[in-house]
């Protein structure tokens, strides 16, 4: 299969919730470079099909995580508006193949920003807000099982976010440490806080800006950037209500 | 059924020994099949007992599985304990030989020092909040005494919950105004964060620990006094430890802990 079908193939699995083999099994000169070409088109597909782009997640954000695939910088996904959940709205199970939820947070800036040479210090400037989020995580890929190069082609995983209405910009200093847990039917099932993620949610930030400068890519105003995952995912099934608990703000749903 | 006083005692020399000798020994439940939960406990005491006779003080106590996590794992229902004592105690910025140690795992948790005896039944959130002096961040370092950390309920019960050292931060903070589910948790080994957690991940809340801890040792005719040190509960995982390796701790508002390891543990 080229790249084109490959992308094509992925969206279908998006649209129509049915999981399909690795990539990697088939395709073994599948590589980083063409699993990355396969997502930008699987984009340009989306945008093509009427779909707008909302911004960007990151993944691998921790340096475990990084060990673990044996790759040393976060991997990124792009996020579409129709991906967006109403804060305490419903997640739709029919509409999903094997979700799994983890808290975020999620960055929005006031103005673009172009890489490369971008640093903590041009982020901090350029913050328009910091939200509480959620992302939602659903691979194409049975059982959830994939390499590096499959999850980067299927958009790193990509599936639903939510974002909360407080902004935490004025508490930029307590970021790191603020106490966030996940709930699932009322039980606590996981805590974290945000240097999980890099050590510093806003380095993911930098990270993205100067990937896309690879691409000749920019981060634009208005742009929701879900900087990672600040705990393991949480699968969820039809019924299931989850609430993600920050100091400031609840987030939840139920999925239906 | 339960095990006879000769086997409980037989249990706790072993115990002793390995803890004074750094070799473990086998799992308790596979070679005494009959030990129940309240051996587990009377074994326990049994080796406090010979610590209080060899003068070393009892700081407090430690609280442990108070993690949804680590309940279901062991297949327990609510947490346990084991005693603090200052043999145990390590200061902050120091170093933590693991030559004495077997095979060393690190925690954060949070710290509660009293500044009135709690004594139950009936102890109740707001008695709790009433009895602590402050809060402060600390380090677990936990150790079982059972070969290859092949452990259950019963076992590290009886091993002491399988406590080995303590480190308090030498920041005290009030109860006032602090909502500790919501506070984070960082932990740093050689300064990569490699657990994140929140209050809330023990029990809910680190006083319902607290809450457990008065109660049951009510039903034993014990209490709280002004003073002790109660270390919480883990708030996220535990990291092994090996020699170089430097651990740090922060807690929202509360604070942070460093400590160095030194030496080789014994596994």
């Amino acid at each position: 299969m080229n790249n084109q079908s490959i992308a094509e193939m992925l969206r279908q699995a998006l649209m129509n919730q049915r999981a399909v083999p690795q990539i990697s099994k088939t395709e073994t000169q599948f590589s980083l470079k063409d699993a990355r070409e396969v997502q930008d088109l699987s984009c340009i597909l989306a945008q093509e099909a009427g779909e707008n782009l909302a911004g960007y997640k990151m993944g691998l954000t921790s340096k475990a995580k990084q060990r673990d695939v044996n790759v040393y910088e976060p991997i990124r996904g792009y996020i579409l508006k129709s991906f967006e959940i109403p804060k305490g709205g419903t997640v739709k199970m029919g509409a999903r193949i094997h979700p799994r939820v983890e808290p975020e947070v999620a960055v929005v800036l006031n103005r673009e920003l172009k890489g490369p040479g971008v640093t903590l210090r041009d982020v901090v400037s350029a913050l328009e807000g910091i939200y509480p989020a959620l992302e939602i995580v659903d691979s194409r890929y049975e059982n959830f099982v994939f390499k590096l190069e499959d999850v980067i082609a299927d958009n790193t995983s990509a599936a639903g976010f939510m974002v909360g209405r407080v902004n935490l910009l004025s508490e930029l200093n307590d970021l790191n440490l603020m106490g966030i847990c996940v709930r699932k039917n009322g039980a606590i099932v996981e805590t974290g806080a945000p240097s999980a993620v890099l050590g510093d949610p806003l380095l993911s930030v930098v990270s993205l800006a100067n990937s896309l400068a690879e691409e000749a890519k920019s981060i634009l105003p208005g742009m929701v950037i879900l900087t990672g995952g600040i705990t393991q995912s949480v699968p969820f099934k039809r019924n299931d209500r989850i609430e993600v608990e920050w100091p400031q703000e609840v987030l939840s749903f139920t999925a239906e | 059924m339960g095990l006879s006083k000769d086997q409980l005692l037989e249990i706790a020399d072993k115990l002793d020994k390995a803890e004074a000798t750094c070799i473990a020994i086998p799992s308790l439940v596979e070679n005494y099949p009959g030990m129940d939960e309240k051996d587990s406990y009377q074994i326990q005491w049994m080796v406090a007992s010979r610590a209080l006779r060899a003068q070393r003080h009892l700081i407090g106590y430690k609280i442990g599985l108070t993690s949804l996590e680590a309940q279901k794992h062991f297949n327990v229902f609510e947490p346990d304990y084991g005693h603090l004592f200052d043999s145990m105690a390590v200061n902050e910025e120091s170093e933590i030989y693991l030559s004495k140690l077997i095979q060393p795992k690190i925690e954060g948790e949070m710290a509660f020092v009293l500044g009135k005896d709690l004594r139950g039944p009936g102890i109740t959130l707001s008695h709790v909040m009433r009895a602590v002096d402050y809060v402060t961040t600390s380090f677990e370092i936990i150790d079982s005494r059972i070969q290859n950390w092949k452990i259950t309920a019963k076992d590290t019960i009886a091993d002491n919950g399988s406590s080995a050292r303590f480190v308090l931060s030498g920041q005290k903070r009030r109860l006032e105004g602090l909502s500790l589910p919501h506070l984070g948790m960082a932990l740093y080994k050689n300064n990569e964060v490699v657990v994140t957690g929140s209050g809330a991940a023990v029990m809910g809340n680190p006083l319902n620990a607290i809450v457990f801890l008065a109660n049951t040792l009510a039903k034993h005719d014990r209490g709280l006094l002004e003073g002790q040190v109660i270390l919480s509960g883990s708030i996220g995982g535990m990291v092994s430890m090996a020699h170089g390796d430097h651990f740090s701790v922060e807690i929202q508002r509360l604070g942070r802990v460093t400590i160095r390891c030194k030496g080789k543990s014994n596994e």
